[in-house]
C-alpha cells in the first residue's frame, strides 16, 4: 500500500526544494522541532487545511490541500530580503508544478504572511501557501489520479 | 515617615552589589555593574537566546534602540547592541540586547 497522497505530496516538495540557492539542503518535513543555527536559512513543508469537492461519479473527488513552504532565517541587518530572496526560489521551484510520483499536479501560489520575532539574533518566518489539485477516490487516498 | 523611594534606592544598590554577575558599558562610557542573563528561547520554532542586562536606571539613562553595549561575563568580552529598553519604573532598568 502506498502512503497518503498527502505524505506523497509533502515529500515531493522537500525533493523539487532541496538544492535551492540560499537554504541548499536545510528542507524540513516538520513544524515541530525547533531549528537550530545549522538548520538555518532553511524551508519547512507541511500541509495545511484539504478541501475537497465531490465530482458527483462514484466516489472521485476533487481535492485542493494547502501546501505551506515556510521560509525561517535569523539575521540582524537583512532578514526581510533573505526571506524575500527564499521566497523568490521557491516560487519560481514550485511554478510549473509539482512532480509527485509519475503525475505532475497543480501547485499554484495562494498567499503568503510575514512573522518575526526579537532575540539575540532577531527570527523571521515567510510563510507561502500554495494550493495543490489532484484527483482521488474516497476509498483510495493513496492514489493519485 | 520615610521616603519609600529611598530605600529603593538602597535596596537596588545593595542587591547589585551582591548578585551582579558582570560587568558592562554603555557607548563606550564609565563600567557599571549588573545582572546578564541569556535565556534560551525558540521565536518561530527556531534556537535562540534573548541576552539581557538588568542594571541601575542611572547606569544606562542615555540607553536607546541602537546603543552599544559590551558585556564581560565570566572574563569574556561580547558586544551587543539595545533592542530595547525596559526600566521598571523602580529604579532598574533591563535592556534587551542583540547580537551584533
Amino acid at each position: 500500500m502506498a502512503h497518503h497522497a498527502h505524505r506523497q505530496i509533502r515529500e515531493a516538495g522537500v525533493a523539487q526544494l532541496t538544492g535551492l540557492t540560499t537554504s541548499k539542503s536545510r528542507v524540513f518535513p516538520n513544524r515541530l522541532h525547533p531549528l537550530d543555527d545549522d538548520s538555518l536559512p532553511g524551508l519547512r513543508v507541511f500541509m495545511d487545511t484539504e478541501d475537497v469537492v465531490a465530482s458527483g461519479s462514484g466516489q472521485l473527488q476533487e481535492r485542493k490541500p494547502a501546501l505551506i513552504v515556510e521560509c525561517c532565517a535569523k539575521a540582524t541587518t537583512t532578514l526581510d530580503d533573505t526571506l524575500d530572496e527564499m521566497s523568490n526560489e521557491v516560487e519560481k521551484a514550485l511554478a510549473n508544478g509539482l512532480k509527485v510520483g509519475t503525475h505532475w499536479v497543480n501547485c499554484e501560489y495562494a498567499g503568503m504572511q510575514y512573522d518575526d520575532a526579537m532575540a539575540a539574533i532577531p527570527a523571521g518566518v515567510k510563510r507561502l501557501r500554495f494550493t495543490i489539485q489532484y484527483f482521488a477516490q474516497g476509498n483510495a487516498p493513496d492514489v493519485l489520479i | 515617615m520615610n521616603d519609600f523611594s529611598a530605600l529603593e534606592s538602597r535596596v537596588n544598590a545593595t542587591c547589585l552589589a551582591h548578585v551582579a554577575n558582570c560587568t558592562a558599558t554603555l557607548n563606550g562610557g564609565a563600567s557599571f555593574r549588573g545582572i546578564f542573563d541569556a535565556e534560551y528561547v525558540e521565536p518561530l520554532g527556531m534556537s535562540n537566546s534573548q541576552p539581557s542586562l538588568e542594571c541601575l536606571s542611572s547606569d544606562v539613562s542615555t540607553a536607546k534602540h541602537g546603543s552599544a553595549v559590551v558585556v564581560t561575563y565570566r572574563s569574556i568580552e561580547t558586544r551587543y547592541t539595545v533592542a530595547s529598553v525596559k526600566p521598571d519604573g523602580t529604579g532598574m532598568t533591563r535592556l534587551m540586547l542583540q547580537s551584533v
